[in-house]
C-alpha cells in the first residue's frame, strides 16, 4: 500500500497593498482588535478587569491545571523518545547535503542569548529563595521552610521550572517549525505544523485562528517578560540613584511607582525602535554580544565574591535530586480541594467541630503562602480555647495539605508552563531559524540539555549566594523581604560594597536594559513573521503597535 | 500598557492582570502545541515509511 505524499500546498492570502501590504489581514486585524480591547478594558476599568481576569483564571485552572502539567511532561518525554529512536534522531532538518549554517560555538551562544533573558535576571535569586519558603515538600510538613534542609527541594523545583521541561516547550514549537520549513519547504509559521493532521483546511479559517492564537500568546508572553524587566530596571536605577519618585509604597517594601514604570517603558520603547530601525542584523547582534559579555562579568563577580563552594555542592546535589525525581515531577498534578473535600479529609477526632468552624479555617488551611504558625495565630477563639488547641490546629492544617499543594502548583509550576508556552512561538521560531542543517537529535540535545545545564549553573551561582547569605544570618532577612525584582540588587548590596557595588549595579541595570531591548525587538520580528504568513523579511510599518502593547 | 493599568490599582502585585491574561491566553496555544506534537510524530513516522517505499521501489 502506498502512502500519499504529504500536504504542502499552503497558501496564505496576503494583502497586496495598503497599510497591511504583505500581511495576512485576518490574522493581523483579529489579534490587534483582541489585544486593543484587552488593553482598553484594563485601562478604563482596572479594578474590574483585574477581578474578572483573576476569577476566570481561577476557574480555568481548577479544570486545566492538570492539563498544563501533564502536557508539559509529555513534551519532554516525546522529545527524549525522538532523540533516542535512531530513524527519527538522525533525520536532518533540510536536505541530506545541507550543512549547519552556524558553527557550534555561535549556535550555542545565540541560543543562550535567547534563553538567558530577563527571566533569569529576575528569578536567579527570586526563584530559589521563593521555593526555599514554599514548595510541595515543605507544604506536606517534611522539612521546615527557609531552613538548610529545604535547600535540596528548593533547587529540585527551581531546576524543574528552568530545566528540561522549559526548554522542551520551546523545542516542540521550534522543531515543528524547522521540520516543515526545511524538509518540506513550507512557510515558517505555526499553521504549517498542523498540516499533517488537518491538511488543506489549514488554508482557511482554521489556519488563521491558529496563527492569531499564536500571535496573542506571544504578545502576552513578551509583555509579562517586559513587565518583570521594567520593574527590575526601575528598582536598579533606584538602587543607584535613590530617586524617590521612582518608587511608591512603604519604606520597608517599596515598589516601582506608575510614573517610574511609564518613564522606563518610554526609554525602552525608544531604544527598541532605534535598534529595530538600525537593521536587525546589526542592532540585535551587537546587543547580544554585549549581553553575553556583561552576563559573564556578573557571573564572575558572584564566583569571586559570592558563596561559590556552597553553590557548587548545591549544584551537584540539586542535579542528582532533580534527575531522581524527574519522572514523578513531570506527571504529579495536584487537584483543587473544595470545602467539602476539606471537611471530608478531617480526621475522626475533629468531626465534632461545627460546620461554621470548619468553613472559617478552610481558606487558612489551604493557603499555600502561609505557615502552620500563621495559621494557628489566625484561628477563631472557639478552637484556640479547646484544651488540645495546638494538636487540633496541626491536624486541621494537615487536612488542608492537598489544597495548599494545588495552590502552590497553580502559582509556580503552572505559571511558568503558561509563561514558557506563551513564549514558545518566540523562542521556537528563533531556534528554528538558527538550526537549519542540524539533525533532530542534535537539535534536541543541543537545545534542551545544554541550555538547561547553563540555566542550572546560573541559578545555583547567583541564587546559592543569596541563600547562603540568608541561612548564615549575614543578610538578616533583608533578601527575603525584598520584592522579586529587587532581590538581585539587595543580594549584591550584602555581598560587595563601595564603588564596586555601584559599578556592578549599574552594569546590571544596563544588562536588564539590553536584554529588554533585544526581547522587545525580536518579539516584534516574530509577531511580524507570523502575521506575514512566514515571510522572513518584514516591514516595520506595524512594528509600532507591537511595541506599544 | 497593561502593566501600567495593573499598577494603578491598589493590588499588591503590580501586574497581576497581565499575568492572569497570559495564563488564560496561553491555554489555547497549549492545546495547539499538543496537536503540533502529535502532528510531528505522525509526519516523522510517515516520512520514514515514504523513504522506505522509495528505496524499495
Amino acid at each position: 500500500m502506498s502512502i500519499k505524499p504529504p500536504f504542502t500546498e499552503l497558501r496564505i492570502n496576503k494583502s497586496p497593498s495598503g497599510f497591511y501590504q504583505g500581511y495576512s489581514v485576518p490574522i493581523a486585524v483579529s489579534s490587534k482588535v483582541l489585544m486593543s480591547a484587552l488593553v482598553l478594558w484594563a485601562l478604563i476599568w482596572p479594578g474590574n478587569a483585574n477581578t474578572i481576569l483573576s476569577a476566570w483564571n481561577g476557574s480555568i485552572l481548577n479544570t486545566f491545571n492538570t492539563f498544563y502539567v501533564i502536557a508539559v511532561g509529555l513534551f519532554a518525554f516525546f522529545l527524549f523518545a525522538l532523540a533516542i529512536i535512531p530513524s527519527a534522531g538522525r533525520r536532518k532538518l533540510g536536505g541530506v547535503d545541507t550543512l549547519p549554517e552556524f558553527s557550534n560555538f555561535s549556535w550555542f551562544s545565540m541560543m543562550f542569548g535567547a534563553g538567558l533573558g530577563v527571566g533569569l535576571m529576575v528569578f536567579a535569586t527570586a526563584e530559589p529563595l521563593g521555593l526555599l519558603g514554599s514548595n510541595p515538600v515543605i507544604l506536606d510538613g517534611t522539612v521546615a521552610a527557609n531552613s538548610a534542609d529545604a535547600v535540596e527541594s528548593a533547587y529540585r523545583y527551581t531546576f524543574l521550572h528552568y530545566g528540561f521541561h522549559a526548554w522542551a516547550i520551546y523545542v516542540v514549537t521550534g522543531l515543528s517549525l524547522a521540520y516543515y520549513a526545511y524538509t518540506r519547504d513550507m512557510p515558517l509559521t505555526i499553521r504549517s505544523a498542523l498540516t499533517p493532521l488537518f491538511g488543506a483546511s489549514t488554508n482557511g479559517a482554521l489556519g488563521n485562528i491558529v496563527d492569531a492564537i499564536a500571535v496573542i500568546a506571544t504578545i502576552l508572553g513578551v509583555s509579562v517578560t517586559i513587565g518583570f524587566g521594567v520593574s527590575q530596571f526601575v528598582e536598579g536605577i533606584y538602587a543607584v540613584t535613590a530617586m524617590e519618585w521612582l518608587m511608591m509604597g512603604t519604606a520597608d517594601a517599596p515598589k516601582p511607582s506608575t510614573v517610574g514604570l511609564v518613564a522606563a517603558l518610554i526609554v525602552i520603547m525608544g531604544m527598541s525602535i532605534l535598534s529595530a530601525v538600525s537593521g536587525v542584523g546589526r542592532g540585535i547582534k551587537y546587543l547580544s554580544n554585549l549581553n553575553l559579555v556583561l552576563s559573564l562579568i556578573l557571573l564572575g563577580t558572584f564566583i569571586f565574591f559570592g558563596s561559590f563552594a556552597f553553590a557548587m555542592s548545591t549544584f551537584v546535589q540539586g542535579l542528582a535530586d532533580y534527575l531522581i525525581h524527574f519522572a514523578s515531577m513531570s506527571f504529579t498534578a495536584y487537584g483543587p480541594q473544595s470545602l467539602a473535600d476539606f471537611s471530608a479529609s478531617l480526621p475522626a477526632t475533629l468531626e465534632s467541630l461545627s460546620a461554621d468552624d470548619v468553613a472559617s479555617v478552610y481558606s487558612g488551611a489551604t493557603n499555600a503562602w502561609g505557615s502552620l504558625d500563621s495559621f494557628s495565630a489566625s484561628l477563631p477563639a472557639s478552637i484556640t480555647a479547646l484544651e488540645n488547641g495546638d494538636a487540633v490546629a496541626a491536624s486541621l492544617y494537615e487536612a488542608g495539605t492537598q489544597g495548599r499543594q494545588f495552590g502552590w502548583q497553580k502559582g509556580w509550576s503552572t505559571f511558568y508552563w503558561a509563561w514558557w508556552i506563551a513564549f514558545s512561538p518566540f523562542v521556537g521560531l528563533f531556534l528554528a531559524r538558527i538550526s537549519k542543517g542540524r539533525t533532530i537529535r542534535e537539535f534536541i540535545l543541543g537545545c534542551v540539555i545544554a541550555p538547561a545545564i547553563v540555566c542550572f549553573l546560573w541559578m545555583t551561582i547567583l541564587g546559592g549566594t543569596a541563600i547562603d547569605l540568608e541561612l548564615s544570618n549575614v543578610a538578616n532577612g533583608q533578601i527575603f523581604a525584598a520584592s522579586n525584582t529587587a532581590k538581585l540588587f539587595v543580594t549584591l548590596e550584602q555581598m560587595i560594597s563601595g564603588g564596586f557595588l555601584t559599578g556592578i549595579t549599574i552594569m546590571c541595570v544596563v544588562l536588564v536594559l539590553t536584554f529588554l531591548v533585544t526581547s522587545a525587538d525580536s518579539g516584534i520580528l516574530v509577531i511580524n513573521t507570523i502575521m506575514s504568513g512566514g515571510q522572513q523579511e518584514t516591514a516595520l510599518s506595524t512594528a509600532l503597535f507591537g511595541v506599544s502593547s | 500598557m497593561l502593566l501600567v493599568a495593573g499598577n494603578s490599582g491598589a493590588e499588591a502585585n503590580p501586574f497581576s492582570a497581565l499575568q492572569n491574561a497570559m495564563i488564560i491566553g496561553a491555554l489555547p496555544f497549549a492545546v495547539i502545541m499538543v496537536l503540533m506534537m502529535i502532528a510531528l510524530g505522525k509526519a516523522i513516522y510517515r516520512d520514514g515509511l515514504r523513504e522506505k517505499e522509495n528505496t524499495n521501489a
